[in-house]
């Protein structure tokens, strides 16, 4: 275990030298240590870990100047493996970008933000983000990249459209005819952004597993006071029954987002979404996987100076009265470099959404990380 | 004689050039002044390259740009310093608009999130982008002439007309030979300072002189302070029109 925590970064520092491009590249690297304090319930048992943990990345970027650009981004994290956590390298971004005079070209492994939303996005077809497995005590929440080959042709200053072409991700199913492919137009209408496009894959998750499926979505964000955005996807099934489709797989998200000023010289930020399947289940239920027509997602965020930060964050399953609630502060002492803080819990009954006991080592009851980040 | 002749026609000349000036500024409104003032910020268009330089008790934190504007409402922010190479913003009348290159993405921003400080700064990103059409936004009073950095300068008292602004009260005072604004305050409506801008150093750009280095004093903040520095300032210069859409903030 200890040799792993030595080995983490000497390898992160093998990867530095391995990379030539870095003398000409713009070279960052993301360098998070933490000590990591957890407490699992099993019922029967409560369990306790303590450990130290490191993320660390590596970006390679092009300048930015003339009309190719490019960037590799590996990272190393720990992974549970067997009882043991083992350092691994993946690949985060990995990508071309080529200007043409009327369109671009994208080509590795990237993301496309479709729709807007932190944690609910039922416009986001082609990565999904309806899950509520994520940590919440990352910055961002869906960062989620994929091989992917994309086509962006501008419509004028502030509307365009795009296509993508996502390869099949699982190699042991990986038919040309597994291919999903997307296209979406952006535009503004008054002070109103409009986004609208569709997925196709052939398969799905809900219905037949070998059918055809398009999702389409329209996606809303303006401002009323505060900003607001919605968006609405389905799946329209083929040869599945499409009403039957239609109606499991229709859902709503939706957010609002407003800053203001407190005391002498803070912000206190406050951040609403919510998840409706207007057809999922309306009454608990005790299933390992849940369809639940509604979640929530508030975040409370205060900082009472340009350096600190407290955030609130917390996902809530009003159907069986359960959540996990993240509560953390950093303090962004230097330049590129923070302390950091957080405690994550579960709160909920066995068999609810969120329930303090667990079965699983990687869903801790509850988890506490304290530690440090430099950007460099 | 000759020699003579051209003296006196060159005082002469300095007295009715000086006489022309006084006779100017004294019918000056402050509205004029204001017309002026915004005149002298507003380029055609503009290319910059500088740095944020923001001081607290811990040290101090250094961001660089670039920036590319047009007109009145247009600009374009690029951050090149190292833990935000990338980050973009654009503004056009109206509209705000945030890129996160490792994320992709494209953030619309308006209302409230305006006010956000810009990369733990005290600048805004309103303060960044503001829009130079101050009369209709503010209405403005002449309350005086004084001395600033050895400068003759009009004292200006903004109130804002819409509560969209980001200061209610604004208290200015701008170079009556230069119109260049020298320091300036920020205030709520209430009348409590909220910010203080001063104008350390200049650059003369194609025969304005414009700020060099600015510095923005937080007074809601103790032992804090942000430096605007131009390192590169080139105005009226082409631009491609490109560089004010979605399709170059996202490249």
């Amino acid at each position: 275990m200890k040799f792993l925590r030595i080995a983490t970064p000497a390898l992160l520092l093998a990867l530095c030298s391995l990379f030539p491009l870095s003398a000409a590249a713009d070279t960052v690297v993301d360098l998070n240590l933490y000590h990591v304090m957890q407490v699992r319930d099993t019922g029967n048992d409560v369990s306790s870990l303590y450990t130290m943990a490191t993320e660390a990345s590596v970006s390679f970027k092009s300048p930015n100047e003339g009309n190719v650009r490019g960037d590799v981004a590996l990272s190393i994290v720990d992974m549970y493996e067997s009882n043991n956590w083992i350092p691994v390298v993946q690949i985060d971004r990995a990508y071309l970008r080529v200007r043409f005079p009327s369109f671009r070209l994208t080509a590795g492994k990237t993301r496309v933000g479709w729709g807007d939303g932190m944690l609910f996005n039922a416009a986001d077809v082609l990565f999904g983000s309806t899950d509520t497995g994520v940590n919440l005590q990352d910055q961002e929440l869906r960062t989620s990249t994929k091989w992917l080959t994309s086509v962006n042709i501008p419509l004028g200053a502030f509307s365009f459209v795009e296509a993508v072409v996502v390869p099949p991700e699982d190699l042991t199913d990986a038919d040309v005819g597994k291919t999903t492919l997307g296209a979406r137009y952006y535009t503004t209408v008054g002070s109103m952004k409009v986004e609208t496009g569709a997925a196709y894959r052939a398969d799905h998750t809900s219905g037949n597993p070998t059918g055809q499926v398009v999702s389409p979505y329209i996606a809303l964000q303006g401002n009323m006071g505060a900003d607001w955005y919605v968006a609405t996807s389905a799946n329209l099934a083929y040869p599945e029954d499409i009403a039957e489709e239609l109606k499991d797989s229709w859902m709503l998200s939706a957010g609002l987002f407003n800053l203001v000023n407190v005391g002498w010289q803070g912000t206190l930020s406050f951040r609403l979404e919510t998840l409706v399947r207007p057809f999922g289940d309306w009454e608990a239920t005790t299933g390992p996987v849940k369809n639940y027509g509604l979640y929530l997602y508030p975040e409370i965020s205060y900082a009472p100076s340009d350096t600190w930060n407290l955030s609130l964050r917390s996902i809530v399953s009003p159907l069986d009265m359960s959540a996990v609630v993240m509560v953390g502060g950093s303090w962004n002492i230097l330049q590129g470099f923070s302390f950091n803080g957080y405690v994550t819990a579960n709160a909920g009954e066995p068999g609810d959404a969120f329930p303090w006991q667990s079965a699983s080592p990687l869903s801790p009851s509850m988890s506490a990380t304290v530690g440090m980040a430099w950007v460099y | 004689m000759y020699r003579s002749n051209n003296m006196k026609i060159r005082m002469m000349a300095i007295v009715v050039v000086a006489l022309v000036s006084i006779a100017t500024v004294g019918a000056m409104t402050a509205e004029d002044i204001v017309r002026q003032m915004d005149a002298l910020e507003t380029f055609e268009t503009s290319y910059a390259e500088g740095e944020i330089v923001t001081t607290d008790r811990f040290g101090v934190k250094t961001s660089t740009f670039r920036s590319w504007s047009r007109g009145a409402y247009d600009s374009l922010i690029e951050f090149t310093s190292v833990a935000e190479r990338g980050q973009k913003v654009l503004r056009t009348e109206g509209e705000l608009y945030l890129f996160y290159p490792d994320a992709e993405e494209l953030i619309r921003l308006q209302g409230a999130a305006l006010r956000q400080s810009m990369l733990g700064s005290d600048i805004s990103y309103e303060d960044m982008t503001g829009e130079k059409d101050t009369l209709s936004q503010y209405e403005v009073k002449l309350l005086g002439n004084e001395r600033i950095s050895g400068r003759d300068c009009f004292v200006l008292e903004f109130a804002a007309k819409t509560r969209t602004v980001a200061y209610p009260m604004q208290k200015v005072w701008v170079d009556t030979g230069t119109y260049m604004v020298w320091k300036g305050e920020f205030s709520t409506k209430a009348g409590r300072l909220l910010k203080e801008m001063a104008v350390l150093e200049t650059m003369t750009v194609d025969n304005r002189t414009l700020p060099k280095i600015t510095k923005i004093s937080d007074k809601m903040k103790r032992d804090s302070a942000t430096e605007m520095r131009l390192t590169h300032l080139d105005i009226d210069v082409d631009l491609d029109p490109v560089i004010f859409t979605l399709q170059n903030l996202t490249w």
